[in-house]
């Protein structure tokens, strides 16, 4: 008969042991209170026990929840925060520069326009063009903030006033290479664009958005998890990509390409082929971060986190993909609650600095303001690892403060949905 | 009172059904709580920080046969001092002087010297190994969870588990020795 290992002897007499509890024993019943736990042997409940109140922190966790869904269906719904009017699109036209100084326009005396910019002008959807024309009502009433726009549209080259030197502060008011004599645009080509007089005031009045800091522009966004506000084009639709005219919304594609030969630059080709859709991806982030658990289950979380915001610009004859790089620095409070074995559930809330790495367009550089602030807030399950190293994902919504120069899904909508992924240590 | 008697009041928070609950409970609860304790003060703390849970969520549990209820305790119980050596660091730190290997040839010690030692003398042996130590031997030889399982539960690897489960029989085989030593010279 093999003999019994010394560790299972262990088990048979320790399993089933018993020893007697503390000598206090159970105090007076309580009056019977469902939810509220007794007090056993004379103490009353040691800081950091979870018990009831592990159960009414998961209401809360789903009060939370639920909050930030209706506070993202109310956003997504209505224009509360709707910071442009409806009816508003972003066209560019190439070799328009802006005096800084004098908030004048200045149009080279070279300027040519050829046909196909021309056919960027065009603009054959009354409806875009009732949209257009409030803002060259407005734009006519504040001539420098659009500066672009001519007060009389016969005579596009009578300068503009000067007495309102406003320019925003990201609009690239260098000489662009556009001026350059590189450039083959020519006057009389300008003036050939003036024979529509009103298509012209709708092309001059929305390369305003050069000088615009906010061209904001409902793109049409395929990513499922990119919500937020859709502005409502004249057209009543949620995007503004109108047929017959390109849509550029940023502004920095249009720079870059003045700096081409016309004939040269691929997008410009393109132009009369169709139109101009913005499809951005998904935010996604990965991240480390160092946690600190000052009280029990509170949370600062800080580190670093990188994003990469992708858009696909998309037209009938190519498509390029945008692509920006941010590495944040996130300060986050939060609270872990819910803890199941190695998971456990948080929530936090807070402020996220970035700065922005790269940006491009398919192979071309752009320029990015450099800094991007966001506040935001996330809900997440972290797995322990081990030895204070955990892996949090979590999604979260957040709001940029700061505005993108380029298109992007933050552009669009200053609320948006995030997914982090981060390794996180505690310490 | 019967188990499903017992659950239901407590449910709805009759006192007395609670009272039943830690007078037919307690006492084993509190050997597992000392088991996984480094000594009985400990111990108590986690019998009354378990009970508060039981308590907590009593709603959640759902009756599956005799015994059940029973299970269902000892595993809250549990929780409550794995989740206290882990909030508190335990199971990560190692003493100083068990930064060197430890020697692992020492003789183990037979069932019938299981046997002989008292059993509040086997639950002081055990709680004066490392908190680590202790709670994978626990979790392993008394309780029966595999590596993979403990691995789970206390957030390391399997080969850790494996490893300090060695030198946690290692340095209690070695307890186990010292003490019937004693009990020889006593005789």
């Amino acid at each position: 008969m093999k003999q019994k290992d010394w560790t299972e002897a262990l088990r048979d007499r320790l399993k089933d042991a018993q020893i007697a509890p503390p000598a206090e024993g159970w105090e007076e019943p309580l009056p019977n209170t469902p939810l509220s736990p007794p007090v056993i042997g004379g103490q009353k409940p040691r800081k950091g026990v979870h018990s009831s109140p592990r159960r009414n922190w998961g209401w809360v966790a789903a009060a939370t929840a639920a909050a930030v869904l209706a506070a993202i269906v109310v956003v997504t719904t209505t224009d509360i925060f709707a910071p442009h009017k409806s009816g508003e699109l972003a066209v560019i036209l190439e070799s328009q520069q802006v005096n800084r100084s004098t908030g004048q326009q200045e149009i080279s005396e070279n300027l040519e326009i050829p046909e196909n910019l021309t056919a960027l002008a065009r603009i054959e959807e009354p409806k875009v063009q009732g949209g257009l024309a409030k803002r060259a009502k407005r734009a006519s009433q504040s001539p420098v903030k659009d500066a672009m726009v001519p007060e009389n549209p016969e005579n596009p080259e009578k300068p503009d006033n000067p007495d309102n030197p406003e320019i925003p502060a990201d609009s690239d008011n260098s000489t662009p290479p556009a001026a350059q004599p590189a450039n083959t645009h020519s006057a009389q080509s300008t003036k050939s664009t003036q024979s529509a007089q009103s298509t012209q005031s709708h092309t001059l009045q929305s390369s305003t958005l050069l000088a615009d800091a906010t061209p904001r522009r409902a793109a049409k966004s395929h990513a499922p998890l990119t919500l937020g506000i859709r502005n409502a084009g004249a057209n009543g639709g949620s995007t503004s990509v109108v047929p017959g005219s390109p849509v550029f919304a940023n502004t920095n594609i249009s720079r870059y390409y003045s700096s081409m030969p016309v004939s040269s630059a691929p997008a410009l080709r393109d132009v009369n082929e169709g139109n101009y859709v913005f499809n951005h991806n998904p935010e996604y982030s990965l991240g480390l971060t160092v946690a600190l658990e000052p009280i029990e289950r509170f949370i600062l979380e800080s580190g670093l986190v990188w994003t990469t915001l992708s858009s696909q610009v998309v037209s009938f004859a190519s498509t390029r993909e945008q692509r920006i790089q941010y590495l944040g620095l996130p300060l986050y409070a939060g609270w872990r609650f819910i803890e199941h074995g190695a998971f456990s559930l948080t929530a936090s809330a807070g402020a996220t600095a970035e700065r922005c790495l790269s940006a491009s367009l398919g192979t071309w550089k752009q320029d990015e303001r450099p800094w991007q602030f966001s506040v935001g807030a996330q809900m997440g399950v972290r797995y322990d690892l081990g030895h204070n190293f955990g892996l949090a994902f979590e999604p979260g919504v957040n709001y940029h403060l700061t505005e993108t120069v380029l298109t992007t899904s933050r552009t669009d909508h200053p609320w948006s949905l995030s997914l982090r992924l981060t390794l996180q240590y505690t310490l | 009172m019967s188990e499903t008697y017992l659950v239901e009041q407590c449910k709805k928070g009759d006192n007395a059904a609670r009272a039943e609950l830690y007078k037919t409970y307690s006492p084993r609860l509190m050997a597992v709580c000392r088991r996984y304790a480094s000594g009985r003060e400990q111990a108590e703390d986690w019998l009354h920080d378990a009970f508060l849970r039981i308590f907590g969520q009593i709603n959640r549990f759902r009756w599956q046969g005799e015994g059940s209820l029973k299970v269902w305790m000892e595993q809250v119980t549990r929780s409550v001092a794995i989740d206290d050596l882990r909030h508190h660091n335990a199971l990560t730190v190692l003493p100083l002087d068990q930064s060197a290997e430890e020697p692992m040839d020492e003789p183990e010690p037979t069932a019938d010297d299981i046997y002989r030692i008292d059993e509040a003398d086997l639950f002081r042996l055990i709680g004066e190994l490392p908190a680590g130590y202790r709670a994978v031997f626990n979790l392993y030889c008394i309780d029966g969870f595999s590596h993979r399982e403990i691995a789970r539960m206390l957030g390391i690897k399997e080969k850790t588990s494996a490893s300090q489960l060695t030198r946690a029989k290692a340095q209690l085989a070695k307890r186990i020795r010292e003490e019937l030593s004693k009990l020889k010279i006593e005789d």
